[in-house]
């Protein structure tokens, strides 16, 4: 028999694109759209698409309804109004603080911190205060794996740990009044729950007067007397919201991807009050992983 | 009688001072020279009297007295009275000032005091709202977690904190539906008098802004108790709001009303610790304004004291005694009194002697006067009896001096008695008292002589006299003189009954051919006389003291009309049994004892009282006064008849002043100018018994007289003695011509009336016109003259 020649080889057709990724964004706010903004960028705008909620609960229904009829299944939930959704299987949520105590996790596919790592944290704290002794915290309650990950931190960087559980912000002020006179820091953290305008005032007057470094999580609350703001960088929480992204497509199971960058600001009034020393390196930290 | 007056030099002013003050006594004197200084004590005296009573009127046991009743000072019912009569119902400036002081300081204190209670009040009660506020805030904060956990804990921490603070009463946590939560009372029973109801909590809910309280009083506690009620919020803000919170700006947030939260306070502890204090404070300022009151008063006591001190001098200037000098003192004010004092003092002494010197010197001669001179006398008969020394009193009066007066002038008249005076006074020893007794007459007092001695005294002075030669106008005169003399040893008769037997043996050695002397001889007849004439001159004093004259009113009718609009005012004087002694039996003793001037002065005032009386009815009739010569010498004369005729509101020439020609020459100097001075005042003049004595057309030039009375010598036997027809005539022909009526007196018939007529008399008086009477009595008329006699003097 003779050999035919070898037929031509035929190429396989070209994998479909994937499908976009929603972005849905709870409101505008600086730090949700620097979020979102970044994540288009590396998404590339073909693959994303941003829905703003702009703080309406009602408009969540209807926003994934677009997203449906736009044939995206999977998002990333900005804030905690896009992540309070029904669905949430096929979400990756991020800017989201109280997620434990919501079961968050329970429901979507992953998420990615709202706060940097707490180690990363006490290291410029300490760098800049490193007569700090003991750092205290105030929380609402369900906060279980957070405070324990804070005392993992604080107890490993050799600090004191106080934390306090309260239900109303002014339960808030009096559990921070009573911590103050056993701490050096006190850390604020992000919980609406026990925060107001007033409390937070009076947390950041009372901790000044009495001689309290305060930690804040924005930089708007420098002027009231906070030491420096921590926050998060947009660019760290869209590569960590990516990755998770593609771990779960790829079958991982959900997770709370951490941070691995913290953003520093520092109050210079507050900080020549504490003889805080700022130092070149302190940047470098900031940016260090 | 004027201070200043006495100080001119006019020689008539002072004559007639001296006569004047001869006629007072010693006390009368002294009462009206020092009624210008009682004017000035009185005022200073009424100064010291309130400095007085203002060191004695703040004696505590007056308000110790007040100070022991039941409600604290009050003065008994008779303090103030009995202060105000102390004294002598005047105000005292110290305690003016001070009560001054006091109710200033009182009314501020109580300003203070009140305002001091009040503001601490408002302070108090103000800082514990605040407090209140401050504090429930705490608890707001405190005990917010009740609401949503069951922490006993929050329960302990709650009650430490209010036990920190023991103005709370009580504290009380509701829930949103009013029920009770927790409660910590201090106060039990204002706690549970005081619980918010529903209504209230809508209400706090809807007013109070975000964390406001409201203020709610507590019922039945005075106002000492205050509660405050807040609501309590929760509030938190939204998780997507956190990361982009901005403290600037505006954020909403969520507000959820879980309760409220009572406060109850008690300030009342602050209230009695206040009141207190303020009642502390008070009795603290009424104690220092007591010790203010009490050093003020010693304060003023003693810078006043200069000023009391002055009462001393000013109570003896009062009593007329200037041999004292007043301190000068430190203050000013004090020390112008002072020296102002002094000079009143100095001046007073001054005028004092210069008074001394007219009241008891004659002017021209320099002796004695004859008020002096009796004053002596009566001091030497009060120690005639102890002293057992015989002395003698000598009258003399110059022979020739009227000659030398009328011949010479009265300049020369003054000279002459000037010399005489040099001369007795020479004659005398250096104890014998010499005096001019009036016009050309001396007395003199020898003492301790016998009747030899005092014989050849006189013998010796009437050959002094005798031998000295007086030139004047060319003229050589001696001065021979008539001595009475009479002896007295013991007080048995008296200064005038001496006086009087002087002047009988003077006019005894008159008869006897003058230039001699004579002693009393006393005969019946004489001691009765000079009794009489004592006894005369006590009735006048009397009468005059007593208003014992009486006047009466004669008519003087115009001839032509027949109308009587002038009546003569004679005096009489009320005798015995109702009787009325008629002038002529007193009038000797008054001019010898120098009581004309009185009796002058009684009649003017009295006729012009009467005249006032009289013109209600006749507002056109007039009176003619009689005026003795005495009274001319007095300066104040044109005042004294303008004093009267303002005082009875009558017109000047609604009085006429009769003087005789004799009064008119004897003062001439001093009748011209008193004349003069009554005329311009717009009194009249008569010139009374005119045509007999001097006579002297040319007093009729010189004097201004308004109306001539031709003597009635003249009148009585007109209608049948052509020479006084004559003589009346030509008196009115010159009177006419000369610008004067006349005036016949003693017209007694219808005849004597109707040839006055003729004869161009214009006014008649006399018995025919009417009698004294002691009312005016118009109604009696003389008939008017008849046609015919009219017709006939027209032709």
């Amino acid at each position: 028999m003779a050999e035919l020649p070898p037929s031509p080889a035929v190429k396989a057709p070209p994998p479909p694109p994937p499908p976009p990724i929603g972005i849905i964004v709870s409101r505008d706010i600086e730090a949700y759209a620097a979020v979102a903004d970044a994540l288009r960028l590396r998404l590339g705008e073909d693959r994303s698409r941003v829905f703003d909620l702009g703080g309406d609960a009602s408009a969540s229904a209807r926003v994934h309804e677009a997203m449906a009829s736009s044939g995206i299944r999977r998002y990333v939930a900005v804030g905690h109004l896009a992540a309070t959704a029904e669905d949430l299987s096929s979400a990756i949520f991020c800017q989201v603080l109280n997620y434990e105590p919501d079961g968050l996790l329970e429901k979507a596919a992953g998420g990615v911190k709202l706060l940097p790592p707490f180690e990363l944290q006490l290291e410029r704290w300490q760098a800049l205060s490193p007569a700090l002794q003991s750092i205290g915290v105030v929380t609402g309650p369900g906060q279980d794996a957070l405070l324990a990950e804070i005392r993992q931190a604080v107890v490993d960087a050799g600090l004191q740990f106080h934390a306090r559980i309260a239900r109303s912000d002014k339960e808030a002020l009096n559990a921070f009044k009573r911590l103050v006179p056993t701490i050096d820091g006190f850390w604020m953290l992000p919980d609406h729950r026990i925060l107001s305008p007033g409390v937070i005032r009076e947390i950041m007057a009372y901790g000044t007067k009495h001689q309290k470094q305060i930690v804040v999580f924005n930089d708007k609350l420098l002027p009231l007397g906070a030491l420096m703001s921590m926050t998060s960088e947009p660019d760290d929480v869209a590569n960590q919201v990516i990755g998770l992204l593609a771990r779960t497509t790829a079958g991982a199971e959900p997770e709370m991807a951490p941070l691995t960058r913290v953003r520093v600001k520092l109050n210079p009034n507050v900080a020549s009050n504490f003889n805080a020393a700022p130092s070149a390196s302190l940047s470098e930290l900031a940016q260090r992983r | 009688m004027r201070m200043n007056r006495g100080e001119s030099d006019d020689r008539s002013i002072i004559t007639a001072l001296r006569e004047r003050l001869a006629a007072l006594d010693a006390a009368e004197l002294r009462r009206r020279s020092h009624s210008h200084i009682e004017r000035l004590a009185g005022r200073l005296r009424v100064v010291y009297a309130r400095v007085h009573s203002g060191v004695s009127g703040l004696r505590l046991r007056g308000l110790r007295r007040g100070s022991k009743s039941s409600a604290g000072v009050r003065p008994s019912p008779g303090f103030l009275q009995t202060w105000r009569m102390r004294h002598g119902g005047k105000r005292s400036l110290v305690a003016d000032i001070l009560l001054m002081q006091l109710v200033f300081a009182l009314f501020v204190s109580g300003l203070a005091g009140v305002g001091l209670w009040w503001t601490s009040s408002w302070v108090i009660e103000d800082n514990l709202h605040k407090w209140g506020e401050k504090w429930v805030s705490e608890l707001d904060v405190i005990g917010g977690p009740l609401y949503v956990s069951e922490d006993e804990d929050r329960f302990w921490q709650i009650e430490d904190y209010v036990s920190n603070f023991t103005e709370i009463d009580f504290v009380r946590f509701y829930t949103n539906d009013g029920q009770v939560l927790f409660e910590d009372a201090r106060n039990v029973a204002v706690a549970a008098g005081a619980r918010l109801g529903v209504a209230s909590f809508d209400r706090l809910a809807a007013m109070l802004p975000e964390d406001g309280s409201m203020l709610l009083d507590v019922p039945d506690t005075g106002g000492s108790h205050v509660r405050i009620g807040k609501p309590v919020w929760s509030e938190s803000l939204s998780a997507d709001d956190m990361l982009g919170y901005d403290p600037e700006g505006q954020t909403e947030t969520q507000r959820q009303l879980i309760g409220f939260v009572e406060l109850g306070l008690d300030f009342s502890s602050y209230q009695s610790r206040l009141n207190r204090s303020v009642v502390t404070v008070s009795l603290m300022s009424l104690l220092v304004l007591l010790i203010l009151a009490t050093s003020s008063w010693l304060v003023l006591r003693r810078a006043l004291r200069p000023l009391a001190e002055l009462q001393q001098p000013l109570a003896e200037l009062a009593k007329g005694r200037t041999d004292f000098t007043v301190q000068s003192s430190a203050h000013h004010e004090i020390s112008v009194i002072s020296e102002a004092l002094n000079t009143t003092v100095t001046a007073l002494k001054e005028r004092d002697e210069k008074l001394w010197q007219v009241a008891n010197y004659d002017p021209l001669t320099g002796l004695l006067n004859r008020h002096r001179f009796l004053e002596i006398l009566d001091g030497e008969l009060s120690e005639v009896s102890r002293s057992g020394l015989a002395h003698a009193l000598l009258f003399i009066d110059l022979d020739q001096f009227k000659y030398v007066n009328d011949t010479l002038g009265h300049a020369a008249g003054d000279r002459l008695l000037k010399q005489a005076a040099q001369r007795i006074k020479a004659a005398l020893r250096k104890h014998d008292v010499v005096s001019r007794f009036g016009g050309d007459e001396f007395t003199i007092l020898v003492r301790d002589v016998s009747k030899k001695q005092v014989k050849a005294i006189c013998r010796e002075l009437l050959k002094d006299l005798r031998e000295h030669a007086f030139f004047e106008g060319g003229h050589c005169f001696s001065i021979p003189c008539s001595i009475g003399i009479t002896m007295f040893g013991n007080a048995d008769h008296s200064s005038a009954e001496l006086l009087a037997q002087a002047d009988m043996a003077c006019h005894e050695a008159k008869a006897r051919g003058r230039n001699r002397l004579e002693f009393y001889q006393t005969s019946g007849t004489e001691m009765g006389q000079i009794a009489a004439d004592i006894n005369w001159s006590e009735k006048i004093r009397s009468a005059l003291a007593k208003d014992g004259f009486v006047l009466h009113y004669q008519p003087i009718a115009h001839i032509e009309t027949g109308k009587v609009i002038h009546y003569e005012v004679l005096l009489r004087m009320q005798g015995e049994h109702g009787r009325l002694v008629p002038p002529d039996a007193f009038m000797p003793a008054a001019n010898r004892f120098g009581l004309m001037s009185a009796i002058d002065e009684w009649v003017i005032r009295n006729a012009l009282a009467a005249l006032a009386k009289f013109r209600i009815d006749d507002p056109g009739v007039c009176l003619t006064l009689n005026i003795s010569g005495n009274i001319f010498e007095d300066s104040d004369l044109p005042l004294h008849i303008r004093t009267h005729l303002e005082a009875n509101k009558l017109p000047a020439d609604a009085i006429i002043l009769e003087i005789t020609e004799q009064v008119a020459v004897r003062n001439m100097v001093n009748a011209r100018r008193q004349m003069g001075a009554l005329a311009t005042l717009g009194c009249r003049f008569a010139l009374d018994d005119f045509g007999s004595g001097y006579s002297s057309y040319n007093y009729l030039k010189r004097l201004p007289v308004d109306y001539v009375k031709i003597d009635g010598v003249f009148i009585e036997g007109l209608v049948d003695d052509e020479v006084d027809r004559q003589i009346v005539k030509s008196i009115c022909d010159i009177a006419g011509a000369a610008g004067k009526q006349t005036i016949a007196e003693y017209v007694e018939n219808s005849e004597t009336y109707d040839l006055l007529g003729e004869l161009g008399v214009q006014y008649a008086q006399g018995y025919y016109v009417g009698r004294p009477a002691a009312e005016l009595m118009p109604d009696k008329l003389p008939a008017a003259i008849s046609g015919a006699r009219r017709k006939r003097r027209a032709g």
